[in-house]
């Protein structure tokens, strides 16, 4: 018994000091820089998650936490541009080269972040926003009148709540997922990824859909005011939504293959394109 | 001699000039020679990268330029969009030379075939022409680039190598589609307009796996 409660004490003591190792190695470090209006922030973490978020004041807070001594944050103000930057001290990858941001920002500021693996989140803020991630998460919401730029290799990219906004998405295999985005221009080009798209195109935009093998999918409510042309060249298309015949679409009707028409006043302009995939357009 | 034919020989032209016939031809007509001194200029502007450490953004604008006077690429979003990154970031590495003239390398692989695509695409009245899309010496060229840029990715990032050669395949699907339907009706432009996006993809493909700095 006192063995094996020697026993037991060795490996709780073991486990003690694994975990201060690993405490150690986790370091956090925070960073703090006043700016003014009109800031620019960029962050480039080669592996591990940037969190962006909005908010009153003018300060810049970047919190990083390293999980090894094999990478160290480089974090510099010059003006009214803040950097913050990965920097491999050693050659390494995994778990070890992973660097974990959180980044407080005067929601004006304008951010542009490229992160890899991310995942990346952008979250109450009015300034341009340019997120770039291969295989990163992109989530983005509660935006408004910014300009938010996302492009991923395969990584699914997620907005919601964005008014106003100028909102140009390019990825190759990432799902594509929009809920009340709204604005001015918006555009969402994919190869294989799905989009889909959840409500009412707001007032006044131009929206255009674009895969070449996925799904696109759009919900929208009766009182949406659209002009809507929907095509898939060799796919298919689905409307259950009211739409009223236009006289002059800009292309050859086919049935089963594109439709065109309006609702209410027809104020939003909304081109759905698939080359193969399929388009569905549902009433919510 | 006519579009179609000098089309045919264009890549020679480009390298070590024309014929006669091909430069009678290349005199009066408007669209071939203007399509001639675009590709000049940016091979041209291609070359001046390869001796330096860091490209200027002036080069990288150069070629912008020319695609965007051209119509074939859109404008910039925000500053990261067009210079690779991977000029900033490999630059004080030791083999951005490689990297770079990838880049070109890609640049200058799809300017030759959006160039191409949309000149055969503005020329719909000659039936002979409009069916063309890029043939064969693009498709090698495109072939050996995909294979450089996919060592790129090996050497730089192992673990997204399958992510990267994965999306390759996509994005030459979409552009075979794409150039299927072309030559299927060559009056669609629905189709153009999705072999010029898949084109944008692929490019988008390269930037980002310039824009690899793992090491």
């Amino acid at each position: 018994m006192g063995r094996m409660s020697n026993g037991v004490k060795c490996s709780l003591v073991a486990v003690g000091l694994l975990a201060v190792a690993a405490f150690a190695a986790d370091n956090r470090k925070e960073f703090r820089y006043t700016v003014a209006p009109g800031a620019s922030v960029t962050v480039t973490n080669e592996s591990g998650p940037v969190e962006i978020k909005g908010s009153a004041g003018r300060q810049v807070v970047i919190i990083a936490t390293t999980h090894s001594d094999k990478v160290e944050v480089d974090c510099d103000q010059n003006r009214n541009r803040i950097h913050a930057t990965t920097h491999f001290l050693q050659r390494t990858d995994g778990p070890d080269s992973r660097v974990d941001y959180q980044v407080l920002v005067p929601s004006d500021a304008s951010v542009t972040v490229r992160a890899p693996s991310g995942p990346i989140t952008a979250e109450k803020m009015r300034g341009d926003l340019t997120l770039e991630g291969d295989a990163a998460q992109v989530d983005v919401h509660d935006v408004s009148n910014a300009h938010v730029h996302v492009r991923t290799i395969s990584g699914p990219i997620s907005l919601g709540n964005i008014a106003n906004g100028h909102v140009e998405i390019t990825s190759l295999n990432g799902d594509v997922r929009l809920d009340a985005v709204s604005g001015p221009r918006v555009s969402v080009n994919t190869v294989k990824g799905s989009i889909r798209y959840n409500g009412d195109f707001g007032e006044g935009g131009e929206y255009l859909l674009v895969n070449h093998s996925g799904n696109i999918d759009v919900t929208l409510p009766a009182s949406a005011s659209v002009d809507l042309s929907a095509r898939s060249i060799t796919g298919s298309v689905e409307n259950d939504f009211p739409l009223q015949q236009k006289q002059h679409p800009a292309f050859a009707i086919t049935q089963g293959r594109s439709f065109a028409g309006t609702s209410n006043s027809g104020a939003s302009s909304v081109q759905l394109r698939s080359l193969s995939g399929k388009i569905r357009v549902k009433k919510r | 001699m006519n579009c179609a034919e000098f089309q045919e020989v264009l890549p020679d032209i480009i390298e070590s000039g024309g014929n006669p016939e091909e430069e009678a031809h290349l005199k009066s007509c408007a669209v071939c020679s203007d399509l001639v001194q675009d590709l000049r200029y940016i091979a041209d502007t291609a070359k001046l990268l390869l001796p330096m450490r860091d490209p200027s953004p002036r080069v990288w604008t150069g070629i912008r330029g020319a695609l965007q006077r051209e119509g074939l690429v859109r404008p910039l979003a925000g500053t990261v969009r067009f210079r690779p990154q991977a000029a900033a970031v490999l630059s004080q590495r030791r083999w951005v030379r490689g990297g770079s003239m990838l880049a070109v390398a890609a640049l200058l692989l799809f300017a030759i075939g959006i160039i191409w695509l949309r000149n055969n695409s503005t020329r719909q009245p000659q039936p002979a022409v409009t069916a063309r899309v890029p043939a064969a010496a693009p498709a090698a060229a495109a072939d050996d680039d995909d294979a450089q840029m996919l060592n790129f990715v090996q050497h730089k990032s192992p673990a997204l190598l399958a992510t990267y050669r994965e999306n390759l395949e996509s994005v030459n699907a979409y552009i075979r589609d794409a150039r299927r339907r072309i030559e299927q009706d060559p009056n669609d432009m629905g189709a153009h307009d999705h072999l010029i996006r898949a084109y944008d993809e692929k490019a988008l493909l390269y930037e980002m796996a310039m824009a690899r700095s793992g090491e």
